[in-house]
């Protein structure tokens, strides 16, 4: 590798001011313009077009979404359903993250490696798992018959409470990993201290543990919000008619009644009501830790 | 004796809990598997028989194959863009603090921004420029989901690593490129290998936004929602199963590169 290696033409002086081998903004750049182009692109034009009326600007598509009707029902659906599934994931990945967080360093990774590895297979074919165990001849059907325990089979697909299953399934790796990654934070040596102090194992979780890693299960349910908020495929796949979610409906006026102008509108309320109730959330929460004096213990 | 009752239970029901919630996470999909192989027409639990017909219907049949063939096209290309570009952009975002201060959170904008408002705006941005069944298109959007991944990714390996070798490369006289390509690059393959891999499903997987804009030229998603949509053949298990094997396999290899290069590392 002689050819590429020569004497620097300006010195060691000019090479010790440069701060760091790579520092130039330029490498941003292409990433800056993919993102431009990608991304800042298509969601302007939706504002743009949820602004767009036959003669310049008007407010009448959002006066349409946000108005007395269907749409604000299904919003408000959506609203309650995308936080609902992301409480139950908080509350079913809590205990899990835990568990990894006290697991051994070498099961740790093996264990988490099986946490995510469905995070990586298509939310299709995700769904397509639950059509098997809970269609009319699916698993939970022929074992409930097989028992003797129902005659007929349940109807149990296309319903609020397959969406819900199935969703929580979608989101769970996500709120178990934030949570996780906030309890290998903790300083565990403070946990000793509260039993030195003699606290239960219970108490010392409860006053020690749990307002510590409250951030990161806020977090996660921050994030599992927002991302349950755009749900598309799987109330389309195993909800009924009722459990139509905003984005759904989107689809519908874009492809079939070809309303663009109310479907940006649509998402364009999607997008600031999550972020108003994600910030919300966030608010909240920081008061609540400023006020109980748990905020600042580490 | 109500503290070590506390104790004795939590040792054993946590455990066992974390187990239901594995079941409850991997079931569903590993009993795709066994469907994909029953003789019925419709999916009934157990399966029946045993024949590989599903899989013969799928890789007969041209629509599935078409399909395949142009999601891993989009998918290589958009891996490709995004490992590339989010290498670029993780080699300044994991030294300089003040561009991540200001990058960091714009770049994770894809992954808060509900897809399908990015998939309606791609339609809309698509249909002004005459962009409509392009893979081009969906290619660079593809990619921008793919990249706050990447990135954080990347320069996760880069702050481990640190630029201690990379300097004095550049002390040794090597020039920038240089300095990348021999010194740091080889140290922070696996992460870039295995970004690139997660890349590839990330736009492999897709349907939301392939569903608006690709239209009549269907990618490999697309196509199952369309079956899933309407009759729902055994040939969604086979092809289900085929991409959970492919899924578990990618997992699984770029977890054992990275940690074979952490071994070496440590």
């Amino acid at each position: 590798m002689s050819d590429g290696v020569s004497m620097p033409r300006d010195g060691i002086g000019a090479v010790r001011r440069r701060r760091a081998p790579f520092s130039s903004l330029w490498l941003l750049a292409p990433a800056a313009l993919l993102f431009l182009l990608a991304f800042l692109l298509p969601v302007g034009e939706v504002a743009l077009w949820s602004l767009q009326g036959d003669a310049g600007l008007t407010a009448e598509h959002y006066r349409e979404a946000l108005g007395e009707g269907p749409y604000r029902t299904i919003l408000f659906g959506t609203l309650q359903l995308a936080a609902g599934v992301a409480f139950a994931c908080i509350l079913a990945g809590y205990p899990a993250a835990y568990c990894l967080a006290s697991c051994p360093p070498r099961r740790r990774t093996l264990l988490l490696l099986l946490i995510l590895t469905p995070l990586w297979v298509s939310v299709l074919v995700r769904t397509f798992g639950w059509i098997v165990v809970l269609g009319r001849e699916g698993l939970v059907n022929s074992m409930l018959i097989g028992a003797g325990i129902i005659d007929t089979p349940l109807q149990m697909l296309y319903s609020r409470g397959a969406v819900y299953i199935a969703m929580v399934q979608v989101l769970l790796p996500v709120a178990i990993l934030v949570m996780f990654s906030s309890m290998t934070t903790i300083n565990r040596s403070l946990l000793l201290a509260s039993r030195i102090l003699g606290a239960t194992p219970w108490r010392g979780f409860l006053h020690v543990f749990l307002p510590l890693s409250a951030g990161g299960a806020v977090n996660a349910w921050m994030l599992t919000f927002v991302l349950a908020l755009g749900f598309f495929i799987t109330p389309a796949l195993v909800g009924g008619p009722k459990e139509n979610m905003i984005a759904n409906i989107i689809a519908t006026q874009i492809t079939v009644t070809l309303d663009w102008g109310l479907g940006s509108a649509l998402g364009m309320v999607l997008l600031v009501a999550g972020f108003l109730m994600v910030g919300a959330v966030a608010l909240l929460f920081r008061r609540v830790t400023r006020l109980s004096g748990h905020g600042g213990t580490r | 004796m109500k503290r070590t009752l506390w104790e004795q239970s939590g040792r054993y029901l946590l455990p066992v809990y974390f187990v239901g919630v594995l079941l409850y996470l991997l079931l569903p999909l590993l009993l795709v598997v066994p469907m994909s192989v029953s003789e019925t027409r419709y999916l009934k639990f157990p399966p029946t028989g045993f024949t590989l017909h599903w899989y013969e219907d799928f890789f007969a049949t041209p629509g599935w194959i078409d399909a395949t063939w142009r999601s891993l096209v989009i998918a290589t290309a958009s891996a490709l863009l995004a490992t590339v570009v989010g290498t670029a952009a993780a080699l300044v975002l994991s030294r300089d603090g003040r561009a991540v201060r200001i990058a960091g959170p714009i770049f994770l904008g894809p992954q808060v921004v509900p897809v399908i408002i990015l998939a309606l705006g791609t339609l809309l941005v698509f249909s002004r420029f005459g962009l409509y069944g392009s893979m081009g298109g969906i290619v660079l959007v593809h990619a921008v989901l793919a990249l706050p991944f990447v990135t954080t990714t990347v320069s996760g390996a880069l702050r481990q690593t640190g630029d201690t070798l990379a300097r004095a490369a550049r002390v040794l006289g090597a020039r920038p490129h240089e300095a990348f390509w021999y010194v740091t690059l080889p140290t922070i393959r696996p992460a870039v290998i295995s970004a690139g891999v997660f890349a590839f499903f990330i736009s492999f997987d897709e349907l939301v936004i392939a569903l608006f804009v690709m239209g009549r030229n269907e990618t490999l998603p697309m196509r199952i929602w369309a079956d899933m949509r309407h009759d729902l053949t055994p040939v969604v298990a086979a092809v289900a199963s085929l991409l959970i094997l492919a899924t578990f396999a990618a997992v699984f290899l770029s977890d054992r590169i990275q940690r074979r290069a952490a071994r070496r590392a440590g």
